[in-house]
């Protein structure tokens, strides 16, 4: 249906990504919604902070579910005989 | 009002006998006017519409009118409305019976005002559900809904107790708010949670949906956790335990979802991945986070509904459930690639659909709150529904193909009905993305809710840094999806989860148990049957030894050979022949001078 290629999918995605951090870097004036807790927490202001996270996140997340497939899979007739 | 009134649960209920009773030809229009009586029914109720009978000295509230449950039976209403159109050609009538009965007591649960009633329907929800599984008619679908009955009737108990201590202490049957401080208390939130599917308690969601009818599927993912939603906003609102619970539950949907092969199970975890946003938003309990949790709810049914109607479409059209055998078909259906897109970017929170004016609100709210790290991890939930539903399900259902095998062309052909209710699911999760303010109305804390958040089209969308903030988190989400997905295998397996408690653990503990108690059975036994044969050896052999003792140092001075064993062989056949008496007499002085011994102890 769609005769995209991989290498073409991850171009597209990263000129739109681009595109979305210098709107927030140019156009937005951005601020924590964290600042009175202070310290750390004070970062979701950062510019392009959501890219990160979400970039970032993605990874860790897939890292877990790796780490959980590898010790959490069974064969599909573990449960075989139990209830 | 009087008894004779009906309340919409009771309409339902009444329409599901009928759907059992009367003939064929009446069965595929009853479905269909039961959610339209019902509808009219909710449309005359104000909050002074009440109805209560007595009840063994208490009085059952059968009837409470307010925002809350007018959006819950509005919402489910209308829902069961377009789930029973979308059934009509692949449902069969039984199915009706249970759906009805299933959304009836639902709904009865919604409205009801005392706990008496709320366990009553909450025990038929489980009962009737357990039917829209078990009508798949496979191995799996009977073994399924066996664990799945067992759990809810497991979690039925356990409210029970509750409602039982909390009654015979407070003397109220009224179903109220609560607060965690008591044993009552704390067993009726255990039995909302099971409902709820929350962590600990979320895996016989992801067990049991699966292997439901297509219909019921749709239906199932729409109601149980709803209505435990609904509960537990109405008794634990502002609980703190639940922001941490929700918080684990939606990033535990995430992580099993990404790994699951199913594709219903895989939206299944989306499902809990949802829940999770909810209850944190009833664990902070403001009036905006209420306020969000509701409108969450209305919008997770509709779109839920897109994407399992997607689902059922696509099952229907190729006979196969897993991604990896969806790929060798040759998938040409652009209607239905649309239709689940919408549905997945409007769980995704994408900008101009329905989840994104809802989910906001719950994160905005935690905002509000100032709790960092549950917003940090709810971000990440997040942007994981958009990896789990948005790339998985759209990439693995529709495009993804393998690189061996034959590939088939699909033969099956959709029935209208089927994409009437999907189309119109979808159009709802696109009208209200733009147009919210018809939710935003209805849900508790209305006001309060439009002063705080924008609801008109123009002032959502002219808010560019959330729009901005959103699209970020999008895109880099599928970026990194398309640069990590390789990490996720995507094989044939199950994971173990928490149902491992009760499907393994306590397996293995019962057959230990019963090992123990055979061992100890045994031991006891063979311990008895040895002395006792002990006993009966030395009592009948007692005489014959006693005699040859007597006798032994005359054969010993007559200087015989003898053979020890010959002669109390023989001694015993004259004991055994003519002493019979003298044993009697000899155990029972034996007995008789120990029990003296033992006296004089």
């Amino acid at each position: 249906m769609f005769n995209l290629s991989k290498k073409s999918l991850i171009r597209i995605l990263v000129i739109l990504g681009i595109t979305v951090v210098l709107i927030d870097l140019v156009f937005l004036d951005r601020h924590s919604h964290f600042s009175s807790i202070g310290g750390l927490t004070a970062m979701d202001g950062i510019t392009g902070f959501y890219a990160i996270l979400s970039f970032f996140g993605t990874f860790i997340l897939f890292k877990v579910a790796q780490f959980i497939y590898n010790i959490l899979s069974a064969s599909e007739d573990y449960y075989h005989d139990d209830f | 009002m009087t008894i004779f009134s009906f309340t919409p649960g009771i309409i339902f209920l009444i329409g599901s006998i009928c759907t059992f009773l009367f003939k064929k030809r009446f069965i595929k229009a009853l479905p269909i006017i039961i959610p339209i009586l019902s509808l009219l029914t909710l449309t005359s109720f104000t909050e002074s519409s009440t109805l209560s009978i007595p009840f063994l000295g208490y009085t059952l509230g059968l009837l409470r009118v307010d925002s809350l449950s007018l959006t819950f039976g509005y919402l489910f209403t209308i829902f069961s409305f377009f789930a029973f159109i979308y059934g009509l050609k692949i449902a069969n009538s039984r199915e009706y019976t249970a759906a009805l009965f299933y959304i009836g007591s639902a709904l009865s649960v919604i409205f009801t005002n005392d706990f008496i009633t709320l366990y009553i329907f909450w025990e038929l929800m489980a009962v009737s559900s357990v039917f829209l599984i078990l009508l798949s008619k496979t191995e799996n679908s009977f073994k399924s809904s066996l664990r799945y009955i067992i759990v809810h009737l497991v979690g039925g108990l356990i409210l029970l107790a509750g409602i039982v201590i909390h009654i015979h202490s407070t003397g109220s049957t009224e179903f109220t708010a609560l607060t965690l401080n008591s044993i009552s208390s704390g067993l009726i939130f255990i039995g909302f949670l099971i409902n709820a599917a929350s962590i600990p308690f979320s895996s016989w969601l992801s067990d049991a949906y699966p292997e439901s009818t297509l219909m019921g599927g749709v239906i199932l993912s729409s109601i149980t956790t709803k209505t435990a939603i609904y509960t537990l906003i109405r008794g634990f609102s502002g609980t703190d335990i639940l922001i941490w619970l929700g918080v684990i539950t939606a990033i535990y949907g995430i992580v099993y979802g990404l790994i699951e092969n199913n594709v219903r199970r895989s939206l299944s975890f989306s499902v809990i991945n949802q829940v999770g946003f909810k209850l944190v938003g009833i664990g902070i309990g403001s009036p905006l986070a209420i306020a969000g949790v509701c409108a969450h709810v209305v919008c997770g049914v509709i779109y839920n509904s897109v994407l399992w109607t997607s689902a059922g479409n696509l099952i229907y059209l190729t006979g196969k459930h897993k991604y990896s055998d969806l790929s060798i078909f040759n998938r040409r259906l652009p209607l239905l690639l649309l239709l689940a897109i919408i549905g997945a970017l409007s769980i995704s929170s994408f900008p101009f659909t329905s989840g994104y004016i809802s989910k906001s609100i719950i994160l905005k709210s935690v905002e509000l709150a100032h709790l960092f790290t549950p917003w940090l991890l709810l971000e990440f939930a997040s942007f994981g529904v958009v990896l789990l539903v948005f790339c998985k399900f759209i990439y693995h259902a529709f495009f993804y193909k393998n690189s061996f095998g034959v590939v088939k062309n699909i033969s099956n052909q959709l029935n209208p009905l089927m994409l009437f209710s999907s189309i119109i699911f979808s159009a709802a999760c696109i009208y209200l993305g733009l147009f919210p303010k018809i939710v935003y109305e209805i849900i508790p804390f209305s006001k309060y809710l439009m002063a705080k958040i924008p609801s008109d089209f123009i002032a959502i969308y002219s808010k560019s840094e959330k729009l901005i903030i959103t699209l970020q988190k999008f895109i880099f989400a599928v970026l990194a999806y398309v640069l990590f997905s390789k990490y996720i295998p995507s094989k044939n397996s199950i994971f173990i989860d928490f149902d491992w408690l009760y499907r393994k653990l306590l397996r293995f503990l019962s057959v230990f148990f019963i090992s123990f108690v055979d061992f100890v059975y045994l031991s006891i036994n063979s311990l008895v049957v040895g002395l006792i044969s002990k006993m009966i050896y030395f009592f009948n052999n007692s005489l014959s030894l006693l005699i040859y003792v007597i006798n032994l140092p005359s054969l010993r001075l007559s200087n015989i050979q003898i053979n020890r064993y010959q002669l109390l062989k023989q001694y015993h056949s004259i004991i055994i022949k003519n002493g019979f008496p003298f044993v009697l007499i000899g155990s029972f002085i034996f007995i008789l001078s120990i029990a003296l011994y033992l006296i004089s102890i």
